[in-house]
């Protein structure tokens, strides 16, 4: 009896302290961004093409906030200030900016005797984040319908608890970004298909190998072109 | 303001019985034990990276009740046991300010994992006396536990550990001081680890003794990150120098209680907080 006097108080200090699942709010502030997700190299005088652009907001997250569109040089392209429908008056060279909520994003626009379309295929390599390895290439393509995201078959990542891969636009973050799943396997090529209407080759910039319960980016890469 | 932080749940689960204690090099003598009822406790949102930074994740905890015992089968012969009886880990539910749940929260139960000693005495009519000690650790827990499959309460891997202690006492029997080194050979392209540290103990009043254990774990970093079976991030490679005040009660003759506060000064792959320890012991 006196022994059992002596566990009672442990017993009990257990129950207390075995915890319950309790609750984080995530406050994930990011920085206003606009991307224009239209790619053409080239546009032929007397032509006219639609371009696009996707803002996203504060916690980073893509809104409608309304874009205006402004051309360096009217004379050369002309641009709808506010449908971003462009038409190549002239031979030269333009920048077309797009602004919206105080951010903007450009892009450099030739008028020339032919159209001519960016490559359907974005590039990029991982690199580890917090020393975690993550390597290999990867490659973000169009295809019908949609896009597909595929690691080379020199990628490689460290073993971890649930990984996800995301596209996002933070290096470090996945708020606001596109989760396309389980990483399928920690090393070799691996394809990722993306389907969602609202998701472009431009619409996110960085491709992450992300801890999703424990909210820890593991790998990161950067979309290039 | 640097923050000092605390070693991980692992150190709990997986080298208890390397913490260093006041047992040291002095072997246990025959037909004479020390058993200890624990309750551990350590609750996160903070992360050493492999790197060594803090950052920031979701709130993990885990809670083991455990129990300690060493046994002298001879006057130089040993054995020594941990048992975490009941491991509970959780993760915290992620949700947005808005109240919209990114990601659901998570829970074990399960046994961790035992560890079990042969403690021999190799110097003991010295001042200094001197201990072996090879200890199996037994992959009792769960290292893919919960819904999500990311929750562990053990890392899933047999490995067996040799260390020597050695110790002195001082002051006349007052004060002790203890010494460690080990080497733990781990499987399963987990990487082996160095471990070494010293503890520093003495009588406070004749009821209350006081100690002050510090503990190096490093990894040799000769496994594999992308070979290893389990899916923990605290798994592999896990480094700490730990530092652990402890104050332990005196009922009576035969039992006492021990409290411990586990603090860390630098660590990788490891729980970025505090952690809480508070037993009832029994000598015979």
């Amino acid at each position: 009896m006196k022994r059992f006097n002596f566990l009672s108080p442990l017993v009990l200090l257990s129950l207390l302290v075995a915890g319950c699942i309790g609750t984080d709010i995530v406050e994930d502030i990011a920085v206003d961004q606009l991307n224009i997700s239209s790619r053409i190299i080239s546009l032929a005088i007397g032509e006219s093409f639609q371009f696009e652009a996707d803002f996203f907001n504060e916690v980073g997250v893509m809104d409608d906030s309304p874009v205006s569109w402004e051309s360096t040089d009217e004379s050369i392209v002309s641009i709808d200030n506010s449908t971003g429908v462009a038409t190549a008056v002239d031979f030269g060279e333009v920048f077309i900016i797009a602004t919206a909520n105080g951010t903007r994003d450009s892009v450099e626009l030739i008028a020339s005797n032919v159209t001519e379309l960016g490559s359907p295929e974005r590039v990029g390599q991982f690199s580890g984040v917090n020393n975690y390895s993550v390597e290999g290439d990867f490659t973000l393509a169009e295809i019908d319908n949609g896009l597909t995201l595929t690691f080379g078959d020199n990628f490689r990542s460290s073993n971890g608890p649930g990984l996800f891969v995301y596209l996002s636009n933070s290096p470090s973050r996945v708020n606001g970004g596109i989760e396309l799943g389980n990483l399928q396997s920690n090393s070799g090529e691996q394809t990722y298909t993306i389907s969602d209407p609202n998701v472009n080759l431009d619409t996110y910039n960085h491709v992450l190998v992300y801890c999703k319960p424990f909210g820890v980016a593991f790998g990161t890469g950067e979309l290039s072109n | 303001m640097k923050k000092i932080i605390i070693y991980t749940f692992c150190l709990a689960l997986f080298i208890p019985n390397f913490q260093l204690k006041a047992g040291g090099g002095w072997p246990i003598p025959k037909g004479r034990g020390y058993f200890k009822l624990s309750q551990f406790s350590i609750r996160s949102d903070a992360f050493f990276a492999p790197s060594g930074d803090i950052i920031d994740i979701s709130t993990a905890s885990i809670y083991i009740t455990s129990l300690y015992g060493e046994y002298g089968i001879t006057d130089r012969l040993g054995v020594v046991g941990y048992m975490p009886l009941f491991a509970r880990a959780t993760l915290n539910e992620q949700v947005t300010p808005n109240g919209d749940l990114l990601a659901p929260g998570d829970a074990v139960n399960s046994l961790g994992d035992f560890d079990l000693s042969v403690k021999y005495g190799l110097i003991t009519n010295k001042p200094i006396v001197v201990s072996a000690t090879l200890t199996f650790g037994l992959p009792f827990g769960n290292d893919m536990g919960g819904d999500t499959g990311v929750l562990q309460t053990g890392d899933g891997e047999l490995n067996v550990m040799l260390g020597v202690e050695a110790s002195r006492s001082f002051n006349g029997g007052k004060g002790y001081v203890n010494t460690l080194l080990a080497f733990n050979d781990r499987s399963q392209n987990f990487s082996d680890e160095l471990r070494y540290g010293f503890e520093v103990g003495h009588r406070i009043t004749e009821k209350i003794n006081g100690a002050i254990k510090v503990l190096s774990v490093n990894s040799l970093n000769n496994g594999s990150d992308f070979e290893t079976p389990s899916n923990g991030i605290f798994s592999n490679n896990i480094e700490y120098l730990a530092i652990t005040p402890e104050i332990n009660y005196s009922l009576n003759d035969r039992y006492g209680i021990s409290g411990s506060v586990g603090f860390a000064a630098s660590g990788k792959r490891v729980l970025a907080s505090p952690n809480y320890s508070l037993g009832v012991f029994l000598k015979i």
